[in-house]
């Protein structure tokens, strides 16, 4: 299990995230929500090791993660980052491999073969193999960079996998194959912590939601009860109707439409009739103007 | 199997090249007699005769230390060209272009013009090894500065990769220009020489003084393939994936900075090898840099080999620098990069 106690951390003297603690135990699944800035992504690289926290310990399997040796590391936890820009033309086979290199000469080195043909099959990237990186759709290359990070973790069942936005210019059917994937994995005891904007990706596939607001955690629990109405209005700040599906009992939430008028905001589509003056009393004498009208 | 027979078909290139390199030149020798003159050195004598004469000398004292000469150098640059841009993410990332070779060379003129005046005690403790190891401080010093200049956000930044490497080269070529006034006829002659590049200076001695640096770079990257391959996705991946990111970088860094000093430091700057020779491989046989670096090394020696043999015999009886050579196959190249991927340099 991971254990987060109390952490925080500060970029150019801002603080972006702000005393969080949780834990996570194997097999469960858990999406962080929040809007932009919210630090959703600065807890995930903290997570990742990537940055160090400026106060408070993250604990993996009982050892804080900044004292964990590096291959070690590497076999209990995987990150996939939200932008995988790639330099030189390698193939989707090599790049699936490179999340192996860090076994080389371990025992677990000989399943490397087996672990990068399942991921790709999984991802739907056999037939993709030989292809360069650099002829892929973003979507495609963001399932390449899925794959790599599903083979590092392959053989290690308890391990975390950490997803930030792994659904980015995915088509439709592959964000849900991704979540899927995530999801079946949670079941078999991997513990999954997944970024996502789209809410309801969130409340089908994660057993757990974590919504964060300004640095802070807000709230943390089952969908059911972190989505409701007036917590997406406080984190989103927009309306929404949470409802409960008869036939799955997940949480669907229908955010509201929200209406504008471009004549509001357009000062050029404005009519705006001159004021005319009274010029005995030089007072305003008409003032017609749909600028005063709020938005 | 495909890259067995790059394997083959290169090393089988170099060999008939090497052949033509001792037996063509001013003056023309048989290949039987060439052979004859190598196996009777080694000291088998497979077709009678023992008295070689003058061409026992030209080859042995000419020829073959230039031609070996041209394949340390081709390997070395060939081999360091391609780890320099897999650690800066970046294929037009050459030694000669980003001021790494600059960097050596000016070392490499100081230690010529201050000699008797400064170095004179290490002189005597290096020898001959000091230039050497002065172009190698030369190159690393700048290949360090160019990578932090160049590093923003943890990535390289092409712009000011380029940009760095103008700054370096013009700076390189002033102060090497102002030792250039301060020293005297005989070292002039010889800074000259750095500055445009030749083999033509090739003795026993300073093949002899290249071949450790050369060998140690040349077995040595290879082994850090595979994080120069985790590079390629962005240097916070390396550690993710369970390597050591600064290791891999001094490594490198540390090696290739090293061949390119010590071929700096006796044949002078030899512009575009380090970028055209990885281009070629990576066409033929795919990125990765299990296969990149050592057939590099392979074809940049192959390829050097030829370009000092097209220079001895292009304009005979004179002979063009090797530079002219090596820019004139080497530059199309660049231009080729540019335009290919003039989309992709400007992010």
């Amino acid at each position: 299990m991971i254990r987060v106690e109390s952490i925080s951390y500060k970029l150019n003297n801002r603080p972006l995230l702000k005393d969080i603690s949780f834990s996570i135990r194997p097999a469960e699944m858990v999406a962080l929500l929040g809007s932009n800035g919210a630090g959703k992504s600065t807890l995930m690289r903290l997570l990742s090791g990537e940055r160090k926290p400026d106060s408070g310990r993250i604990i993996l399997y009982g050892e804080n993660i900044k004292d964990y040796n590096r291959k070690i590391l590497a076999a209990k936890r995987a990150y996939l980052q939200q932008h995988n820009p790639i330099a030189m033309a390698f193939t989707v086979k090599e790049v699936v491999m490179m999340g192996r290199y860090g076994f080389t000469g371990l025992p677990a080195a000989k399943n490397d073969q087996t672990a990068v043909l399942e991921t790709m099959e999984l991802c739907g990237l056999t037939d993709l193999a030989d292809r360069s990186m650099l002829s892929l759709s973003g979507g495609e290359q963001q399932r390449v960079h899925l794959a790599r990070v599903l083979a590092q973790l392959w053989d290690n069942k308890n391990a975390l996998l950490l997803l930030d936005e792994p659904t980015n210019n995915m088509d439709l059917q592959f964000q849900h194959q991704t979540l899927a994937i995530a999801a079946a994995m949670a079941k078999q005891g991997y513990m999954i912590v997944v970024v996502l904007h789209d809410i309801n990706l969130a409340a089908q596939y994660a057993n757990r939601i974590i919504i964060l607001k300004d640095g802070r955690k807000w709230w943390d629990g089952t969908p059911a009860q972190v989505l409701t109405s007036q917590h997406i209005y406080t984190a989103f700040g927009i309306h929404a109707q949470a409802y409960t599906d008869q036939s799955s009992l997940k949480t669907i939430i229908v955010p509201k439409e929200i209406k504008l008028d471009a004549a509001k905001f357009n000062s050029n589509l404005q009519i705006t009739h001159q004021p005319v003056y009274n010029t005995e009393t030089t007072e305003i004498d008409e003032l017609v103007t749909f600028q005063s009208v709020q938005i | 199997m495909r890259r067995l027979l790059i394997y083959t078909l290169l090393s089988a290139g170099l060999l008939v090249s090497i052949c033509f390199s001792l037996a063509l030149g001013a003056m023309r020798i048989p290949l039987k007699e060439v052979i004859d003159t190598l196996t009777d050195t080694m000291g088998f004598n497979l077709f009678g005769g023992t008295d070689h004469g003058i061409n026992q000398s030209v080859i042995m004292m000419i020829r073959l230390p230039r031609t070996l000469m041209g394949i340390l150098v081709g390997a070395a640059l060939g081999i360091s060209g391609a780890a320099i841009q897999g650690i800066f993410r970046n294929p037009l990332a050459e030694p000669s272009l980003v001021g790494i070779s600059a960097g050596a060379s000016l070392m490499a003129v100081l230690i010529i013009a201050f000699e008797t005046l400064l170095f004179s005690s290490l002189s005597q403790l290096l020898g001959y090894y000091l230039l050497a190891f002065g172009a190698f401080a030369g190159a690393g010093i700048t290949a360090m500065l160019v990578y932090n200049l160049s590093k923003v956000n943890g990535q390289a930044n092409v712009s000011t990769m380029l940009l760095a490497g103008i700054a370096i080269n013009a700076m390189a070529g002033a102060l090497t220009g102002l030792v250039t006034y301060l020293a005297d006829e005989q070292k002039l002659r010889s800074i000259t020489f750095w500055m445009m590049g030749s083999l033509g200076g090739a003795t026993w001695q300073n093949v002899g003084c290249l071949f450790p640096f050369v060998l140690v770079a040349v077995i040595g990257l290879p082994f850090l393939a595979k994080g120069l391959n985790l590079f390629s996705i962005g240097e916070n991946q390396v550690e993710l994936i369970g390597l050591n990111p600064n290791r891999i970088k001094i490594m490198v860094v540390v090696l290739a900075t090293m061949a390119v000093g010590a071929s700096v430091s006796v044949s002078g700057i030899i512009g575009f090898i380090g970028l055209l020779i990885p281009h070629l491989t990576r066409l033929i046989g795919g990125v990765d840099h299990r296969f990149v670096l050592p057939v590099s090394a392979l074809m940049g020696a192959w390829v050097l080999t030829l370009a000092d043999l097209v220079s001895r015999l292009i304009a005979q009886p004179i002979e063009l620098p090797i530079g002219v050579v090596t820019a004139l196959m080497g530059s199309p190249v660049f231009l080729y990069i540019l335009i290919k991927d003039k989309k992709k340099l400007v992010n």
